[in-house]
């Protein structure tokens, strides 16, 4: 019963989230939230990376000579964010705990997230024939696997708790 | 679940992962290949009164899958707008997507801390044929809706409405994480359906397991 309960809880928070997400209109993701969340500091850390200016955010876009890298809906970690989200709710942990999760998850999403904008820039201008295969399916399921071990190491206490021999609680 | 069960796990879905992309980008593209007669059946499914002919290309960069499509009758766009029969149109995919539960299911059943060798068969072999068709199913949708999709344009360029069927909403779905859900459901299940088995089993033989300390 539990477990059922748990698994109500992951699915209504993924799918509430994904709705809410869905709810936002392209051009205030695009000109606003991609601008300023993704683009501006991924075209900082290129130019950081790289010691000279020629990577810069124009909305949803990093603009350099070599290469122009566009950040769409699905391309911004929320799909694994959510799912993170949702399997730290299902959990079910003390308040405090949980908030330490879901601040976690989220820093550790956007960081994720960043570090492939940025791999897929230098993909795009150096190794074309890597782009692709790294964009369809390496970083995605990368990004599930990792978000899975956050998961598991966030959730050990209680795995290990709800695993003990019935007599020993 | 004992910190050493952890660790093992952890390091075990690493290697996994590391395994099976690297299996799938050399036999990915033949495994699209493979199920072409699924994603035909699919497809035509999806299209009711549209003939569809699927090639998949397993050299280059691979991961590519081309439909053709037919109407065996006049099928309404919007208005007075209808697709012809016998006109031929073409879409053109990269399925690299749709190949990522083949990864993720086969990490997690790879990392699965199984009680025997023979429960991790047949817990594979299970996620097996549930990968296959998850991908058949995936590309189906994905190649389905992006047909959709330029249906849809087609009727926004004469200002008519087109009514959105449910594949397309699917497959916007899927393309947003969708598929990662969908592929964690089915490992996870068949994970712990195969860890609910031996925990029974383990009831009436007494055995112990990875996930329950032996009493001492």
């Amino acid at each position: 019963m539990r477990t059922i309960g748990a698994l109500l809880i992951f699915v209504s928070t993924y799918s509430l989230l994904y709705g809410a997400y869905a709810s936002i209109p392209d051009r205030v993701l695009a000109d606003t939230i991609y601008f300023q969340v993704v683009s501006v500091p991924g075209a900082l850390t290129i130019n950081w990376l790289t010691d000279v200016n020629t990577a810069h955010a124009v909305a949803n876009r990093i603009e350099s000579s070599a290469a122009t890298l566009e950040i769409i809906r699905g391309c911004d970690g929320a799909g694994v964010l959510f799912l993170l989200i949702a399997a730290i709710l299902a959990v079910r942990g003390s308040l405090r705990r949980v908030l330490w999760g879901l601040a976690g998850a989220i820093a550790f999403v956007y960081l994720l997230n960043q570090i492939r904008i940025v791999v897929l820039y230098f993909a795009a201008i150096g190794q074309g024939q890597w782009f692709l295969p790294l964009h369809s399916y390496v970083f995605p399921t990368l990004f599930v696997v990792l978000a899975l071990m956050f998961f598991l190491v966030w959730s050990w206490p209680f795995l290990a708790k709800s695993d003990e021999p019935a007599n020993s609680r | 679940m004992s910190q050493r069960i952890l660790v093992s796990v952890l390091l075990r879905l690493t290697i996994a992962w590391v395994a099976l992309t690297a299996l799938v980008a050399t036999l990915g593209p033949y495994l699209l290949v493979a199920l072409r007669p699924g994603l035909q059946w699919g497809v035509e499914q999806l299209l009711p009164g549209m003939m569809a002919w699927i090639s998949a290309d397993a050299s280059g960069t691979g991961g590519d899958v081309l439909m053709e499509l037919q109407a065996i009758r006049p099928l309404p766009i919007a208005g007075s707008y209808v697709i012809a029969p016998f006109v031929k149109m073409q879409e053109r995919i990269n399925a690299g997507h749709d190949l990522m539960p083949v990864i993720l299911l086969g990490s997690v059943l790879l990392a699965w801390p199984y009680r025997s060798t023979r429960q991790a068969a047949v817990s594979l072999a299970l996620g097996a044929v549930v990968a296959a068709v998850l991908v058949t199913a995936m590309t189906s949708v994905h190649l389905a809706g992006l047909f959709e999709i330029r249906l849809q344009k087609i009727a926004e360029s004469v200002h008519l409405p087109r009514e959105a069927p449910p594949h397309l909403a699917l497959m916007l779905f899927l393309e947003s994480g969708g598929q990662w859900l969908v592929a964690l459901v089915g490992a996870l299940g068949i994970g712990s359906w195969f860890a609910r088995l031996s925990k029974s089993r383990e009831g009436k033989t007494g055995e112990t397991s990875y996930f329950r300390r032996p009493s001492p």
